[in-house]
């Protein structure tokens, strides 16, 4: 059963199409990510879903109930949705005290004094703000803030929240605290979760499953994290989730051939069955790719460009034929096995690599 | 010789309440010729402060400064060069690019006040351009730039003097991540290339080490440590530069019988050779990075834990396992899958023993970010 | 049983037809009010100037301009409004640049005077300055003849230069805050990075600082230029007994001559039109020359700016600073409160020629001064209050609900702020004398109606500058805590607008206190208004009671900015 189904939906603002026919749904009880890049429909979405934007086609049901249909001209308004929201602004009013807006959602819905009182201190020792109930918004950190607005939005609706990742909450920690925190929390309440964000590291972390949207605002790929991470569908997905390396190869009589100047350079890669193409990259993670010796048999050989310390990783920049490529490794490991110099020659060895054809939008090809 | 020299370098600031807070407290350090040397620490520990005594916009409290062997600032003389007078590159957070001057003048503008002639200038102007790849963007005003552009128009104007020395102070903080990276590149290029000396302010560690030859972590207006980033990296001299280097996991340890256990864990002791340095202290901190910690199903020579968690990340799964009473973070291979709920084993494969910090440094630290 | 869920459906949507109705209804209220208020002035003095009756009369409008007397006052005007620009810019300049970037002590102290010119109408400044250097009474005047034994005066205050002089001092403070605020919000950086290229203090403030700030100093100067355009107060104090006029007291003096005769009001008119067009030149050009340059120098990490060091310097500039403003600003004020209490004009001002005297006369005595204390604080509070309204309900439908005539509505409201107060008198009594059937001269709604069009641009902007930090987010997240939309207005946008709102009250009731401009065209014989009385009292030549009413008016206006300082000292949140 779906919490919210969202079929065929467009938003657009003036003649800007933001969203073109859109389907997703959000199952009960999970947690959905949607990422995609800066200004690529999926604020527009959480507004449509939430009554603040219109739609102008497709159906919008919460609950199984339609709350947006343009077709039958339904409309339902945004303070009967019953849905948790928690702004990228956070938007804590900050006229009111933290318990005050914690509170709000219950003087609406007409719930008695003592009561509310009572569910929202709960709701505040839920995100762990218990001691600030008295304070004024502009007595808290950020951080904080966000705390009281996911407070409000699970004291407004008991079973689906929406939340819209901050965008000026750039502090990496926090944002990786925030994220096990909703996660917790979905896990105990059981309650339905929409997370909008940019960034896959966090969506990775908070969702059962996440959508990859691309910048024209289609859904590119709905899976598991690991679904989504080891089987991209296509190379929009694959790019979108990392640092990535795409080389253009061919393969005649099963063997892959790596354009290098006029010729060619094979590189070996056992186990591997791929037809017969001439229009084919090959896909692969700075850290699916291991140094050999370069005389090793399989793999490939390529002149180290650059090599620099990161702490906890060494980075390098490795020439193949005519291309370049990211080569990453754990530095506990590289100082085990000696770090490669500059300009040496080393022997390449590709872990995985997944094959997408060269032009177009087409998915993988085994 | 482009070395720079500071001397007991001290930096007080008046408060409100007529006291005074001590910025940079007796900083000496020497940077050799042709260096780059990153300045590395949080927000507020004095770093910043540092670089402005060394370009002159700020005094001294106490202590010297040496720009080869030219004093700038010796405050006993009350000796003080004005910045435009010390021959420095200077390169800032905002850019601050001049929006009122198009390209060619904001580069042009050190050459202007030096009142050079038109031939020169051009050619000079002409040759900064084209090593920070702005050719054929004379003429463009600075707010139709990208904020790269920006920077590289800032790096251009430093150049074109050809100075010596070279203060960047967090120049790349205000990019975006991408650019971020190829900019470090792009500098250490410059600096391969013109052979001048570099001092890097920075927030961002993987910056620092990405960058330097040297670098010093700084932390409430002192150095703590100063060295190559390897052996900063690998050998942190205490746990306030182990944790700001890199992720990091500290557990509770008390020491019994020359053993090791996790704290409140009564029976089974941690394999690790407690260092000479402990003394005879009966607790600390056993420092390891979630990379360099090996988990497995298998009962090796581990030490048991239970998996809480599994969370799926891009370069490996990140488990959260119970250790005694505390819990720790370990990186695995995308391969090595263990359920939650299940017990594995665990080895340290470089852990650190640090004392624990004393409650009053926590708390000064925290008071001082806030300021 | 679907029939009643799609019934059900159906008022929802509805439901949600009527919020567009209350966001529509806004809209053409505030239009409507506009358009009869604000509009409807400016085309009946185009009507008068152009048609006599019906017929269309072109001749008089170029018989007016072309009367030297005409001429002339243009000239005047002309020489003012620059003189005036040009003075009030240099020494805005200067403050602002030893504020700004010096380290000049004793700022703050500074800063609060040059806010005191802001409270007080230039023409108090007028009547004191008047006191001290009047070519015959002057205090300073003839202090100076009898010093020297000569009988020419050390200054005539009633000339040109003077009048120059005093708006001068009331309208420098323009440029000084928007250089001083342009000054503080700058990177320091930008200065810095000059610094290091090796540029000294002062390359870096001619090739860099001056140029980042020109478009501060640009708006600023616009400002005093268009404010000394339609200045009436000092001009009609200083300039009337040596035959001296600018447009706005020409205008003033046309129709108060023929005693408010149709064809005085038309020649009025004429008159205005070319005042409104000079102004409106004005606010062109200031948009060009804005346009031209207006860059981002608002600074990133915060940090000190590095202060000059004046070193010698320093002693010799605090004290030219502490003087100038004590005479700019302190002695004025000093005179009318002293000349207040002497019991007759001329006697030295010594504590055995001073009482209370004039005080009990006006207050208790005289009913016309009474009752135009009344009439002003009642015409104050009903034009704030009504103002203020009227200005957050269109600042609410230009910001939020952005209807297609939102801009129509944004010019109306702004379009007041080039019409000097005078045009719109004239505008207002050629609406309201009983042409369209209302005739309401002589009566307090006449002057109620125009200081709502005239003041109705500030409460506007007043209004906007807060509703626009409430972000639509804010009410969002009340709808989807299950308000409807009407109780997000009142649980969250109303409480965080209000001490916008009152601020915004007291930028129009402060003001409306101490007009003049537009009540000395208005008033009838039984609703004077204080700035009317003050000033009518003074032309009669009952020179110490005037003062002494002024010190009442200074002393009503200080309590409201204090009342306004500390509303507005602890916001909440915003």
């Amino acid at each position: 059963m779906a919490t919210v189904e969202m079929k065929d939906i467009s938003v657009s603002y003036g003649k800007n199409q933001i969203i073109n026919k859109l389907s997703i749904d959000v199952r009960d009880g999970e947690s959905l990510a949607i990422v995609g890049p800066s200004s690529c429909g999926k604020t527009s979405l959480l507004r449509a879903l939430c009554g603040f934007i219109k739609i102008t086609e497709g159906e919008i049901s919460v609950r199984e109930q339609v709350v947006s249909s343009p077709a039958r001209r339904i409309s339902i308004a945004p303070e009967r949705r019953k849905i948790g929201v928690v702004f990228q602004d956070y938007a804590v009013w900050p006229h009111l005290t933290v318990l005050e807006n914690i509170a709000y959602p219950l003087k609406k819905r007409k719930v008695a004094k003592t009561e509310a009182r009572e569910r929202a201190l709960k709701a505040l020792a839920l995100v762990r703000m218990a001691e600030f109930g008295d304070r004024l918004p502009s007595q808290l950190s950020g951080g904080q803030q966000q705390r009281v607005a996911l407070a409000r939005a699970l004291v407004s609706s008991t079973d689906l929240i929406v939340l819209d990742e901050p965008i000026t909450n750039l502090d990496a920690t926090l944002r990786e605290e925030m994220a096990y925190e909703i996660r917790n929390l979905q896990h105990e309440l059981g309650v339905t979760v929409l997370y909008i964000t940019h960034d896959q590291e966090t969506a990775m972390t908070i969702s059962d499953r996440m959508a990859i949207m691309d910048n024209t605002g289609h859904i590119r790929q709905v899976g598991t994290a690991e679904t989504v991470w080891t089987k991209p569908t296509d190379k929009y997905v694959f790019e979108f989730l990392g640092v990535s390396n795409f080389l253009p190869v061919e393969f005649h009589g099963g063997k892959m051939l790596l354009k290098d100047g006029d010729g060619f350079q094979r590189i070996a890669l056992p186990n591997t069955q791929v037809p017969d193409r001439n229009d084919l990259l090959v896909a692969f993670r700075p850290m699916d790719v291991q140094f050999t010796s370069p005389d090793s048999e399989h793999g490939f050989v390529g002149t180290v460009k650059r090599v620099t310390y990161l702490g906890n990783q060494f980075d390098y920049i490795v020439q193949v034929a005519d291309q370049e490529i990211r080569v990453q490794q754990d530095s506990f490991d590289a100082l085990q096995h000696g770090v490669p110099e500059e300009g040496s020659l080393q022997g390449l060895k590709l872990v995985d690599p997944v094959f997408y054809s060269r032009e177009g939008q087409a998915g993988v090809v085994v | 010789m482009d070395h720079i020299i500071l001397k007991d370098v001290t930096k007080r600031f008046p408060t409100r309440d007529g006291g005074s807070v001590t910025a940079v407290n007796n900083i000496n350090l020497t940077i050799e010729e042709g260096e780059c040397f990153a300045f590395l620490g949080p927000s507020g520990c004095g770093k910043t402060t540092t670089l402005r005594m060394i370009a002159g916009f700020e005094d001294l409290s106490e202590g010297e400064i040496w720009l080869g062997d030219k004093p700038v600032s010796i405050k006993k003389k009350n000796h003080y060069v004005a910045p435009e007078h010390r021959g420095l590159g200077m390169v800032f957070q905002s850019f601050a690019v001049w929006p009122h001057l198009n390209v060619f003048e904001n580069v042009a503008f050190p050459l202007r006040v030096k009142n050079m002639n038109r031939t020169d200038l051009n050619k000079a102007v002409t040759e900064a351009l084209k090593h920070t790849s702005l050719n054929g963007l004379e003429n463009v005003y600075p707010s139709d730039l990208s904020g790269g552009q920006q920077q590289r128009i800032a790096l251009a104007r430093s150049l074109v003097v050809n100075p010596r020395i070279m203060l960047l102070d967090e120049p790349l903080s205000n990019l975006d991540p991408k650019l971020r990276e190829s900019m470090r590149f792009e500098i250490k290029q410059l600096q391969k290339k013109f052979n001048f000396t570099i001092i890097f302010v920075t927030h961002d560690q993987s910056e620092a080490m990405a960058i330097s030859d040297r670098m010093l972590v700084m932390d409430m207006g002192n150095i703590i440590q100063s060295d190559t980033p390897t052996t900063l990296y690998n050998k942190p001299t205490s746990k306030f530069v182990y944790g700001f280097l890199g992720l990091s996991n500290f557990l509770d340890i008390e020491v019994r019988d020359g053993k090791a256990y996790p704290t409140g864990e009564p029976e089974r002791s941690i394999p690790f050779e407690i260092p000479e340095e402990a003394g005879s202290a009966t607790e600390g901190v056993l420092a390891s990075r979630p990379n360099e910690i090996k988990i497995s199903r298998e009962e090796t020579t581990g030490y048991p834990v239970v998996v809480e968690k599994r969370l799926y990340q891009t370069f490996c799964i990140e488990y959260h396992v119970r250790i005694g009473t505390q819990s720790i973070r370990v990186h695995a291979p995308h391969t090595n899958v263990l359920e939650e709920g299940s017990t594995a084993h665990i080895e340290f494969k470089n852990p650190r023993w640090y004392p624990h910090e004393s409650v009053e440094d926590e708390r000064a630290r925290v008071e001082r970010q806030v300021i | 049983m679907a029939a009643i869920k799609a019934l059900f459906l159906r008022k929802n949507f509805s439901l949600d037809g009527k919020r567009i109705g209350l966001d529509q209804f806004l809209f053409l209220l505030t239009l409507g009010i506009l358009l009869i208020t604000v509009l409807m002035p400016v085309l009946m003095i185009v009507w008068s100037t152009f048609f006599y009756g019906t017929a269309f009369d072109y001749q008089m409008f170029f018989r007016v301009i072309a009367q030297p007397e005409n001429l002339k006052a243009m000239w005047n005007t002309l020489v003012v409004a620059l003189g005036v620009t040009f003075f009030g810019t240099l020494i805005g300049l200067f403050y602002a640049w030893l504020i700004g970037r010096s380290d000049i002590p004793l700022k703050g102290l500074m800063k609060s005077l040059f806010a005191i010119p802001y409270m007080f109408p230039p023409f108090f400044g007028a009547m004191a300055w008047s006191l001290l250097l009047s070519p015959r009474a002057g205090y300073i005047n003839r202090m100076w003849m009898e010093f020297t034994g000569t009988r020419t005066p050390l200054f005539d205050m009633h000339s040109l230069a003077g009048i120059i002089f005093v708006m001068t001092c009331y309208y420098f403070p323009f440029v000084f805050l928007q250089v001083v605020s342009a000054l503080e919000r700058m990177d320091p950086t930008l200065e810095e990075s000059a610094r290091i290229a090796g540029a000294n203090q002062w390359y870096v403030i001619r090739k860099i600082t001056l140029p980042l700030v020109l478009p501060a100093i640009a708006s600023g100067a616009m400002l005093i230029t268009i404010s000394s355009l339609s200045h009436f107060g000092v001009p009609a104090i200083l300039g009337f007994s040596n035959n001296i006029f600018t447009l706005p007291t020409r205008i003033y003096a046309l129709i108060a001559r023929q005693a408010g005769s149709f064809q005085g009001i038309r020649e009025g008119a004429a008159l205005s039109i070319l005042l409104v067009v000079v102004v409106i030149a004005s606010l062109y050009l200031q948009k060009l020359i804005l346009k031209s340059g207006h860059y981002d120098i608002i600074k990133g990490k915060s940090m000190r700016p590095m202060l000059i060091k004046l070193r010698g310097a320093k002693l010799p500039l605090l004290f030219i600073c502490l003087a100038s403003l004590a005479i700019i600003v302190l002695l004025p004020l000093f005179m009318i409160f002293a000349v207040g209490m002497l019991n007759a004009y001329g006697l030295p001002l010594r504590l055995e020629n001073m009482s209370f005297r004039n005080y009990t006369n006006i207050l208790f005595h005289s009913k016309m001064v009474r009752d135009s204390i009344a009439n002003s604080i009642t015409l104050s509070l009903s034009a704030g209050v009504i103002t203020m309204f009227l200005g957050v309900m269109i600042a609410y439908v230009v910001i939020k609900v952005k209807p297609r005539g939102k801009s129509l509505l944004e010019l109306l409201s702004l379009l007041p702020y080039s019409i000097p107060g005078i045009v719109l008198a004239i505008g207002v009594i050629l609406v309201w004398s009983g042409r369209f059937g209302l005739n309401l001269y002589n009566t307090l709604w006449i002057i109620l109606i125009a200081y709502i069009a005239r003041y109705v641009s500030f409460a506007m902007k007043s209004a906007s500058a807060s509703l626009e930090q409430v972000h639509y987010s804010l009410e969002e997240a009340a709808r989807s805590c299950g308000a409807t939309h009407l109780e997000s207005l009142r649980d969250i946008t109303i409480p965080l607008i209000r001490p916008g709102m009152i601020a915004g009250f007291f930028l129009i009731f402060l003001p409306a206190m101490r007009e003049l401009t537009t009540s000395i065209l208005l008033y009838g014989p039984f609703t004077r208004t204080l700035g009317v009385a003050i000033y009518s009292i003074n032309a009669e030549g009952r020179i110490t009671q005037a003062s002494a009413l002024a010190s009442v008016a200074i002393m009503i206006i200080f309590a409201g900015h204090m009342i306004l300082k500390f509303v507005t000292k602890d916001r909440k949140g915003i």
